[in-house]
């Protein structure tokens, strides 16, 4: 089990003046034991940064340590990790059992019966002892799943590192394998980076989730502290499904001025904004409510399309009052009765809504949360702000 | 349920059925006589080949031939006692051999690195290899006549192996370029972050994964070397004679012994049709430099 | 130890073996293509060069510095006395007419076998048609020399019995055309077997859809398949031309160049310039405006079709 500690890592490809930055001057302390997942869009650098501590890729500039040791100088074989890759990435041309003894051949000096146990227990562990003479050819995308995370289990590292693993299978084994990883991961306890850009997988999966983008950080922290206290605007519209919605305006005499809508600043909202004039209203699709009467602070608006996903229904409206036919998402029940081109008003709280400087996409101001959401989120959002640093 | 546009037109398709289905018999009457007509052409000379390595002497060429005779493996036993002939035989099987196993052990790890690192100017790189293709043997093998003959290499196996060589290495490197860019490149990087060494990497996991390309560029590689002439017609006179200049050598000083001529060619087409028969799946991916990879 | 590539080995005090060993893995790449590009240099430039100086001098002497300097006269031996020009022609020739019908036919045979139903009988004709590929050019020239005989062959005899018409004498009166005829023999499973594989490619939801659009047969080959198909006819195409190029064999087992110089190839010319004539600066001269010639076309070739769709 070891500690992994980031310092100023910069990751540049090609060089001169062609050179693109994938990790921008990243810095971060993953702790022993803790499971990190590293979210961001493609080309966010994620996958850079993990394969930079896999030693599969070596940092243009700064420190990588495993433990207490630096091992920028070190190859991959050095490094005790395990890796699952997207594609698996099994030998082809060896049975499952030789896959599995692969490593263990390569970096112990274990005997032909010690790794032939070793793979046997773990190949139970993983409901895959009936496989182990198949070749990865003869078994399907889940069960190749298993053996590709059994491949790393087996070889007992200091530390997992799984490069989006379950984005190649279909939607139900994905949430179950999701739960998997996560029961093996608190059972084993080894320190654990995780890269997706799947929604679920990033709120469900870790202890901690490091949001990328650009290559740069753009928040480090519990997924509940991302979710309700986005460090910035990108964040915000990150983190969460369907996304935020964001309304850029001007503040004037305490009022948000946006295109279609105006918005009276509540006190606290305009402590924040202080003099600040170009600032942008973020509020998720959940906040808000359609009614027919009109509300405090609501506006008008007509339906443009309804999306029934049961439970709820995502309903993309229209403000009335707008120069521009952009829409926005409202959750709203699904039994609520809602047809497309009806007329009604959208009300966001006041105490639900995020505002962001528009120049710099800065939070300046969080949402209000219940008491015990606030207790619960103080404690790791320190946690998450000194690793940030 | 039928309106009158619809009937209509059913009738048409109707018509066009039945038009349809004496077409598509046609076209495949068509189809198999052509087939069959281009299958004569192919078997006719091989059919003729055989047959008269099985005549007995004098009637290998009589004409009206003889549709019916009792074959005789006369020619083949004369052969088999004809130590010229299996001297050569010999050579070739040697120094193809060799010149394929070098190829490979020069060629295969050359063609990884092309396939796996940035290379700069790759394309040209690769068309510079491909010219090595281009170049006419005549061409190249008078300073090589010149040079082996400073070097004592005239005549000798070793020089004969290196020109084989030289032929096949740019198929080499391209094909197994090809086959490497399918290997993902995700199965090395499994096998470092196991343990491996690069080169282990290589060796244990993507070699075997590439199995059948190596097999397949080995083959046609044989082939393209085992039926070269003009490197064994200008580089050797004695000791390192191939198959193809002795076959050649029937048509010079030896008298024309018909039934013996033909099956020492026999003797060098069949192994090379079991090859190409062994590798079929993968010859067109060989042949095209890699280029046609599916099949 | 601060260098700025990765150590595969933990420690780096190490037995001597075990440098090696690192210094073997951290530098993979370049001993892996060192031996390629050594043998590429010597069978590419090393010629080239080497040609250019016969061509050159007088007489190839032990020290290449004392051998004396002549200019181009033996380029105007060569293409004087020595017939380059018409072996050239001859080669053009050869090229070309075998290149088009062995592509036409190589096609052709491809998309009737694609079109065969049964499978057994598909890839029994896929087998049964690349055969001829397994002959020496120099075998099947002895072959033909035997088949194609005015007095013992039996194809002109055959030409007789069965037809009204008398046989051409094959070696003597159209020595050009039995040349031809014979490598599309010998080839012809070359062209047929590439772009089998590549008609076999090319997706069937495409063919659907164009029938489905009421394209007749020939439209669809010309507008859809054979488009879809152009990476492969390119190098198919590329590959054999190359090859041509190359033709010793086939001409020198059956004809020797002749009748006269009918069939004298340049690659014929050069080898007859050089061991019968035993003028190597002339058969040098030869060599290096053919070497350019060759590679010139080739280069041509590519510069304008590209290797697009070929690579990425």
């Amino acid at each position: 089990m070891a500690s992994i500690t980031l310092d100023d890592v910069t990751k540049e490809f090609g060089d001169g003046g062609d050179a693109v930055v994938a990790v921008d001057d990243v810095s971060l302390d993953i702790e022993d034991g803790e499971f990190v997942v590293f979210v961001g869009p493609s080309g966010s650098g994620k996958s850079t940064l993990m394969r930079m501590v896999a030693g599969l890729e070596t940092q243009t500039d700064g420190d990588v340590y495993i433990g207490d040791q630096i091992v920028n100088q070190l190859g991959p074989r050095a490094r005790d990790i395990a890796m699952v890759f997207q594609n698996y990435a099994l030998y082809p041309n060896m049975t499952v059992e030789e896959n599995m003894s692969f490593g263990l051949k390569m970096s112990t000096e274990l005997s032909a019966d010690e790794i032939e146990a070793t793979v046997t227990e773990t190949a139970e562990m993983m409901g895959i002892e009936s496989l182990l003479d198949n070749t990865p050819g003869e078994l399907s995308g889940g069960q190749q799943q298993r053996v590709a995370l059994g491949r790393a289990i087996v070889r007992d590292p200091n530390v997992f590192l799984m490069d989006e693993p379950l984005s190649n299978l279909d939607a139900k084994l994905r949430t179950t394998m999701r739960t998997e990883i996560n029961r093996l991961q608190s059972d084993l306890g080894v320190t654990t980076l995780y890269v997706t850009h799947d929604q679920t997988e990033a709120m469900t999966m870790g202890d901690r989730l490091v949001v990328l983008n650009y290559g740069e950080l753009q928040q480090v922290g519990t997924p509940l502290a991302c979710f309700y206290r986005p460090a910035n605007r990108f964040v915000a519209g990150f983190i969460g499904s369907p996304s935020m919605n964001f309304f850029e305006g001007e503040v004037a005499d305490g009022t948000l001025v946006a295109d279609g809508f105006e918005y009276d600043l509540s006190e606290r909202m305009r402590a924040n904004v202080g003099d600040r004039t170009a600032v942008t209203l973020g509020a998720r699709p959940e906040d808000y409510t359609l009614s027919e009467a009109p509300t405090d602070n609501g506006f008008e608006v007509v339906v443009d399309v309804v999306e029934p996903m049961g439970s709820v229904s995502y309903v993309y409206v229209r403000s009335v009052a707008a120069s521009h036919d952009e829409t926005f998402v409202v959750e709203v029940d699904g039994q609520q009765p809602i047809s497309e081109g009806e007329q009604l008003h959208a009300h966001a709280p006041a105490t639900d809504v995020h505002l962001f400087d528009t120049q710099t996409g800065e939070t300046i101001h969080q949402r209000e949360l219940t008491d015990d959401a606030e207790n619960a989120l103080s404690q790791p959002l320190e946690n998450a702000t000194a690793g940030a640093d | 349920m039928a309106s009158e546009n619809q009937s209509q037109s059913s009738v048409d398709t109707g018509s066009q059925r039945l038009d349809k289905d004496t077409r598509e018999t046609l076209v495949g009457v068509a189809r198999h006589g052509l087939l069959l007509a281009w299958s004569f052409v192919v078997l006719f000379p091989l059919y003729w080949l055989a047959s008269m390595s099985l005549k007995p002497p004098g009637s290998a060429n009589s004409l009206p031939p003889d549709w019916l005779f009792l074959p005789t493996v006369y020619n083949y036993i004369r052969l088999a006692q004809d130590g010229a002939f299996l001297a050569a035989f010999a050579n070739s099987v040697v120094m193809v051999s060799a010149s394929v196993v070098l190829v490979l052990l020069i060629g295969v790890p050359a063609a990884y690195v092309l396939s796996r690192y940035d290379i700069p100017m790759e394309r040209d790189v690769l068309v510079w290899i491909l010219s090595s293709r281009m170049l006419p043997p005549i061409a190249v093998v008078i300073p090589f006549f010149v040079i082996f003959r400073e070097l004592n290499l005239f005549d000798s196996r070793i020089g004969m192996v290196f020109m084989y060589v030289s032929i096949n290495l740019s198929l080499v490197v391209w094909v197994m370029k090809a086959f490497f860019d399918g290997i993902p490149e995700t199965l090395e990087e499994a096998a470092r972050v196991d343990g491996a060494t690069r080169f282990q990497g290589f060796r244990k996991v993507v070699l075997p994964a590439a199995k059948p390309g190596i097999f397949s560029v080995a083959i046609i590689s044989f082939i393209f070397a085992w039926i070269e002439l003009l490197f064994g017609l200008v580089l050797t006179n004695f000791k390192a004679v191939p198959v193809t200049l002795f076959v050649y050598s029937f048509i010079g000083s030896r008298s024309i012994e018909w039934g013996m001529l033909a099956a020492a060619s026999m003797a060098m087409i069949l192994p090379v049709v079991v090859f190409l028969v062994a590798v079929n799946k993968y010859l067109a991916a060989g042949l095209s430099f890699g280029v046609v990879i599916k099949e | 130890m601060s260098t700025q590539t990765q150590t595969e080995t933990t420690t780096t005090s190490e037995t001597g073996l075990a440098r090696l060993r690192a210094l073997w893995n951290d530098y993979l790449p370049y001993w892996f293509v060192a031996p390629m590009v050594l043998v590429m240099v010597l069978i590419t430039f090393f010629p080239g060069a080497y040609d250019l100086y016969l061509s050159v001098i007088e007489e190839p002497t032990f020290d290449v510095f004392a051998a004396e300097f002549v200019g181009l006269s033996n380029y105007a031996t060569a293409f004087g006395r020595g017939g380059a020009l018409h072996s050239f022609i001859i080669t053009v020739t050869v090229v070309v007419s075998a290149l088009a019908l062995e592509s036409v036919l190589g096609f052709g045979l491809a998309a009737l076998v694609a079109g065969v139903e049964s499978e057994r009988l598909q890839s029994f004709y896929r087998v049964l048609f690349i055969v001829p590929m397994a002959v020496a050019p120099v075998s099947l020239a002895t072959i033909g020399r035997i088949m194609l005989n005015s007095e013992i062959g039996v194809i002109p005899y055959l030409i007789e019995a069965t037809t009204p018409f008398a046989a051409p004498a094959f070696l003597s009166e159209i020595p050009l055309l039995t040349v031809v005829l014979l490598d599309t023999w010998n080839w012809t499973p070359f062209m047929f077997i590439i772009f089998y594989a590549g008609l076999s490619s090319v997706p069937d939801t495409l063919i659907e859809a164009s029938k489905v659009d009421g394209a007749p047969l020939w439209r669809r080959y010309l507008h859809v398949i054979i488009p879809y198909m152009k990476p492969v006819v390119f190098v198919a195409t590329l590959i054999r031309m190359i090859d041509l190029f190359r033709t010793f064999g086939v001409v020198y087992g059956l004809t020797q160049g002749g009748p006269g110089t009918a069939t004298q190839l340049v690659s014929i010319n050069i080898y007859e310039q050089m061991f019968i004539n035993n003028s190597p600066g002339v058969a040098a001269a030869i060599a290096v405006v053919y070497l350019v010639f060759v590679v010139a076309i080739a280069n041509i070739v590519i510069a304008k079709v590209g290797f697009e769709g070929v690579w990425d």
